[in-house]
């Protein structure tokens, strides 16, 4: 046991120690940041200059759409405009920015230092900036998506798309997905986690609640997309036909995976503004926020129902109607959580004693906008109206309601609310009036129109029109308004560069709220806090100014600097007891690195150079490996003083860590992506076109033996622990593992090589896919207990110190209950196609 | 109030006054499918407008007499406002909504309506009728008027959707998939149909006409057309 | 200090209502396209549906008792934050009930298979 407290020093020193330890260095050790605060910043600012640049494009088709008949772009550039814009404002805007906004606040508002994977936070940064890189360069090269932001099959097939643009989507919006979900899954922990001591989950401010539901629905909801994605791409590049009706593939497939992500997305969008809202109405209306509890069980309703909806962008695919009328009674259904918040923000205001501020007139721009959106939006879950509807600009007008109104207006407020905390400035009110008035009247002219013009008939994505349909003065004036929009937003960047260079400074708390985050100085720290706080009531009704000047002179936890390390506390996820002292990695190359060369496999794979995609795939593994090799202790230290004469195990030496947490929620995602898989050989049985197939998929029986070698692989990884538990060499055991997962690879192998041609229909294709699934996760055991003796050997592992072995038993057991699952399913297929005589 | 009322009759002349002249409208019904989700559609707009009105008016009491506010209790504000009112709206509205989505489906009835083939290629729409010895295929539907027909609506290539705003609401094309959609013109006469679903770089220029003829000119104008 | 415990499973209390609803809406929806695909006798499916939205209706409703009495028992003996994790997850029921209700009622009468 590490001797007493170390002494906490005057608040001068303690912020220079601190500042130190946590801070970013100059120059290029910029590119090593892993700081919160840091990353945050950069990925809200990359997302403002993509909402600028598909503004840009915005203002483009609107010029092309003014006049009928208008000669200003061909088809060809105007289908790779609209594609780009929906690309770039929902994957490269909305996301990255609401990830931003969380990734900066959320260890604030907790009350910790930083987030739990910091190195993670860069790595998706990175991710982001180049995935989203690509698809916008891509643009310059005249190759950008032409085939619309939902990329339909077949025609972003290989035989109706044969260049590069699908490919750019599909690789592209891949990479900056796993960036989401892995900061999804970081951001799920750190808010289970990494709380103030004392903050039990009813304790926790709106905000976290709100990104908690939202992270997990990303968790969730993004992995259908990847595996749609990542089957679309296999499509393409080497001709399985999982899309292709004629070999026994189905575009309707596409269209679930799609939708099945597109829907909960827009929620996914939408809660982390209506979170900003719940903050800032408490905050003027000078109230604790009404319905805490109702609010949450709103969010957590909305979030399950957003995944019942995804067949209302389906409604003309021709399913039967009962099918129908399960998604139409959903999505009218779900609005009624989406009621109950809107009634408790104006209960709140109505009981609070408002007082009126410029984030506040985006809140109530909001309101109005977004109540149109909502209503309209009840309109189109009806299933005839949606059949009339669908396709056309009422949808357009629809969306942009919804999604400009439910995040584009909260989110505006948001700045306006917390650019004070990032830059430490007051801003300067003249010209924010004026720039809302012509955002709002902008916005409201362009879109409010364009009911209308779906109305009478004009559908989306025509680059042009004649003038005898009747659209002709509704475009102009929907361009019209475009135009007084974008003067809106430029008014308001504007009015921020004004804010950074002019801006009066002010002390603390500006606005008088009552969340964590105000207790802190303002710019923020890189440390967040100088020393933690102990929570006694909700957080959202504590007093920063006070608490503020406590923390500050390390009256709190840790308020101290010890052994140059990033340290922060983990607490019991339910009652918020204190529970271990996480020490976090410090700044670092290694994630920019490992997302150099994850970037690389993507380009390689976008230029068919499979060789190098290998190449560089095992380089990204290996260096994740780098990360590995380094992280944790190499003694055991028993519990260590924390300050407040409170002593606690350091993570290494606790079960219930924060990256064994991470395991299980990528695990969640990942069985999403298994489930979604699977979902598709069913759904291509029951049905796709040309079904029965010709030749029935038996890999013979290599098949059964591959989930019994992962079966006694789990075994063996739970022995390895128990081993480790009692103290003795359980090295033997690991190179077991090795060995049977070796083994497992080389049956799946030659079950895989005993196939018949899987481009010759797509149940060959999808038994293949399975295979290749399982191929996978037995390679990812491999190095899974190859990271187990790398860091055996470097002395990180002891008794006390278990985790890379349990993180090694956590994937053992999730492949085998996957393989096993994949093998019956396989197994099965030729009884399932013998049921299909008769019918089909 | 007075003003309010004008206001709203001119923006209802102006509603109705645009829609009726546009050949693409779903405003102006021609056929009993389009007649009835443009009812559905009213029904929704005005409750809206009332909804709309009546929220903006909460958020103004709130602001401008915030003692009128107070006196509804917070709970009551969430049952009512969040549970009750639209719990009740919307209950409702499904339920008229599904009834009348039922009478526009393809159901089998006694007089068999005929069954017209649209095939959907990039990018035009190729008609054929089976039921006349196979005939076709002509780039103009033609239809018998005033009575129920049904498009067998397929895709040769990639997704489409076949669309005639005045007379029913769109179905896709979707390759290896056949869908159904049954449409009617009241009156004879020439309407104008779209290609709804985005297919490529011609998908602007996929429009079609539809022309309606007297039942018992119908079979004629078919072949003549298809020589 | 130690004994003041919640684990962390309780949280599930709070998704519980809506795993229900959306167990029940896949169950439905699947059966469903499993039932045209199949071509089953009308009657057939429609027994069936109706079967599965009465049998998931039940189990919320068991479902919502057991943990409303549990709450009423234990509410003032329980530590922070398992009173608060049971308000909501009975919310959670008691919404999820009426949501499968919405969900089910069309399969009383909507055309199943056109």
């Amino acid at each position: 046991m590490t001797d007493l407290t170390p002494e906490t020093p005057s608040p001068i020193r303690l912020h220079k120690q601190l500042e130190r330890i946590w801070g970013t260095g100059p120059g290029l050790q910029r590119l090593a940041a892993v700081n919160h605060t840091v990353i945050g910043k950069r990925f809200m600012i990359t997302a403002f200059v993509f909402f600028a640049i598909g503004g840009l494009l915005a203002m483009l088709i609107r010029a092309q759409l003014a006049t009928p008949n208008a000669a200003f772009v061909g088809p060809e550039l105007y289908n790779q405009l609209f594609s780009m814009h929906g690309t770039v404002m929902m994957f490269l805007f909305a996301i990255p920015m609401l990830e931003g906004l969380a990734i900066y606040l959320l260890p604030k508002m907790l009350g910790a230092r930083d987030l739990a994977f910091p190195r993670l936070t860069a790595y998706g940064y990175w991710c982001y900036l180049f995935g989203g890189t690509i698809i916008v360069v891509s643009m310059l090269f005249g190759v950008a998506p032409d085939s619309g932001w939902f990329m339909y099959t077949p025609l972003s097939s290989q035989p109706y798309t044969p260049g590069i643009n699908a490919d750019i989507w599909l690789l592209g919006v891949t990479f900056v997905e796993i960036s989401a979900v892995s900061a999804a899954i970081e951001i799920t922990v750190t808010i289970l986690k990494l709380r103030a001591p004392g903050m039990s989950l009813n304790r926790m401010p709106l905000f976290a609640w709100y990104m908690l539901v939202t992270a997990l629905m990303m968790v969730f909801g993004f992995p259908p997309l990847i595996l749609g994605s990542i089957l679309l791409e296999l499509e393409r590049a080497f001709g399985l036909p999982f899309f292709d009706p004629e070999r026994g593939g189905d575009p309707l497939l596409w269209q679930h995976l799609f939708w099945l992500f597109g829907h909960p997305e827009v929620y996914i969008i939408f809660l982390p503004a209506a979170g900003a809202i719940s903050t800032m109405i408490p905050v003027f209306a000078q109230r604790k926020i009404v319905g805490y509890h109702a609010i949450i069980a709103a969010i957590v309703a909305l979030a399950f129902l957003s995944f019942g909806l995804w067949v209302h962008h389906m409604f003309t695919v021709g399913i039967p109607h009962l099918a129908l009328a399960f998604f139409s009674a959903a999505s009218a259904i779900v609005a009624i959580p989406t009621a109950v918040q809107i009634f408790a923000w104006l209960a709140t205001l109505a009981h609070g004693r408002p007082r009126f501020d410029i984030p506040m007139l985006y809140i109530f721009g909001f309101f109005v906008v977004f109540v149109i959106g909502g209503l309209t939006g009840v309109m189109l879950a009806m299933v005839p109206f949606n059949q009339q509807a669908h396709d056309s600009y009422f949808v357009v007008a629809h969306l942009h309601y919804v999604l400009v109104g439910g995040f584009v207006f909260p989110m505006l407020a948001a700045v306006y609310f917390w650019l004070p905390h990032i830059t430490g400035r007051q801003s300067v009110h003249r010209i924010s009036v004026p720039a809302f008035w012509l955002i709002f009247i902008g916005f409201n002219l362009t879109f409010f129109l364009m009911h209308l013009t779906g109305l009478m008939g004009m559908p989306r994505r025509i680059y042009t029109y004649p003038s005898n349909f009747g659209w002709d003065w509704l475009n102009l004036l929907s361009s019209v308004g475009g135009f007084i929009l974008t003067m809106g937003f430029a008014l308001f960047a504007v009015d921020l560069i004004l804010q950074f260079r002019f801006g009066r400074h002010f002390r603390r708390n500006i606005w008088k709220a009552s969340t964590l985050d105000w207790a802190m100085p303002t710019r923020p720290t890189s440390y967040a806090f100088a020393s933690l706080p102990k929570i006694e009531e909700r957080a959202d009704g504590i007093d920063p100014d006070r608490l503020g000047a406590e923390l500050a002179a390390g009256k709190g936890y840790l308020g101290f600097a010890r052994n140059n390390r990033m340290e922060t506390l983990a607490v019991d996820m339910t009652t918020g007891r204190l529970e271990h002292l996480v020490v976090l990695p410090n700044a670092t190359y290694l994630p920019l690195l490992s997302a150099g060369l994850t970037g690389s496999v993507v380009l390689c794979t976008l230029f068919k150079l499979y060789i190098g995609a290998i190449v560089f795939a095992i380089a990204t593994v290996s260096s994740f490996f780098l990360w590995s090799r380094t992280t944790g202790l190499t003694t055991d230290s028993g519990p260590v003083p924390v300050g407040n004469g409170e002593f606690v195990p350091p993570d290494v030496e606790v079960d219930g860590s924060t990256p064994w947490w991470a395991m299980v929620f990528a695990l969640s995602a990942n069985g999403t992506l298994f489930a979604s898989l699977i979902f598709g050989a069913l759904y291509l049985w029951l049905v796709a076109p040309a079904w029965p197939p010709a030749e029935i998929a038996d890999p013979g029986f290599w098949l059964w033996l591959a989930p019994v070698a992962m079966i006694v692989s789990s075994i063996v990884a739970r022995w390895a622990t128990g081993i480790n538990r009692q103290g003795g060499n359980f090295a033997p055991a690991l190179f077991a593992i090795v060995i049977i997962d070796g083994l497992t690879i080389v049956l799946i192998s030659l079950a895989l090589s005993a196939l018949p041609d899987p481009t010759a229909h797509a149940h060959i294709a999808t038994v293949a896919a399975i295979l290749g699934y399982g191929w996978l996760h037995a390679a990812g055991g491999f190095c899974f207990a190859l990271n187990g003796l790398m860091k055996a050997r470097g002395g990180y592992v002891s008794a006390r110190r278990s985790l890379p072995l349990r993180l090694s038993v956590l994937w053992h057991d999730y492949t085998a209950v996957t393989g096993v699952i994949g093998a019956l399913l396989i197994g099965a297929m030729p009884m399932l196609i013998g049921m299909l005589e008769g019918v089909r | 109030m007075k003003s309010i009322a004008r206001i709203f009759s001119t923006v209802a002349a102006l509603l109705t006054l645009s829609a009726c002249a546009a050949p693409l409208s779903t405003l102006d019904p021609a056929g009993p499918s389009a007649t009835a989700i443009s009812t559905l559609w009213w029904v929704m707009f005005w409750s809206s407008v009332v909804i709309f009105i009546l929220m903006m008016a909460v958020l103004t009491t709130i602001w401008l007499r915030p003692g009128l506010a107070r006196t509804v209790r917070p709970g009551k504000w969430i049952i009512y406002g969040g549970l009750a009112v639209p719990g009740a709206l919307l209950t409702v509205l499904v339920g008229f909504a599904l009834y009348t989505g039922e009478r526009l489906l393809a159901h089998p009835i006694e007089d068999a309506p005929p069954r017209i083939s649209a095939h959907g290629v990039m990018w035009q729409w190729q008609f054929s009728y089976p039921e006349l010895g196979d005939v076709g295929p002509t780039r103009v539907l033609h239809i018998p008027a005033g009575q129920p027909v049904d498009i067998l609506v397929t895709s040769g290539d990639v997704v489409h959707s076949f669309w005639v705003p005045r007379l029913a609401g769109k179905i896709d094309a979707i390759p290896g998939h056949e869908n159904v959609v049954r449409i009617q013109a009241d009156r004879p006469g020439s309407y104008q149909g779209v290609c709804a679903e985005f297919c490529g770089n011609g998908h602007t220029r996929m429009l079609f006409q539809v022309e309606a003829h007297e039942p018992e000119l119908y079979a004629n104008a078919v072949r003549e057309a298809a020589q | 200090m130690g004994e003041a415990h919640v684990p962390a499973n309780r949280i599930l209390l709070i998704p519980l209502g809506f795993t229900i609803w959306a167990a029940a809406f896949v169950v439905l929806y699947a059966t469903n396209a499993i039932g045209c695909a199949f071509e089953w006798p009308s009657a057939v499916q429609r027994g069936m549906l109706i079967a599965i939205s009465l049998g998931f209706l039940g189990l919320g409703g068991v479902a919502w008792h057991l943990v409303h009495r549990h709450w009423e028992r234990n509410a003032k003996a329980e530590v922070a934050p398992a009173p608060t994790l049971s308000i909501i997850g009975i919310y959670g029921l008691g919404s999820a009930f009426v949501a499968m209700i919405g969900v089910a009622i069309p399969v009383l009468a909507t055309s199943m298979c056109i």
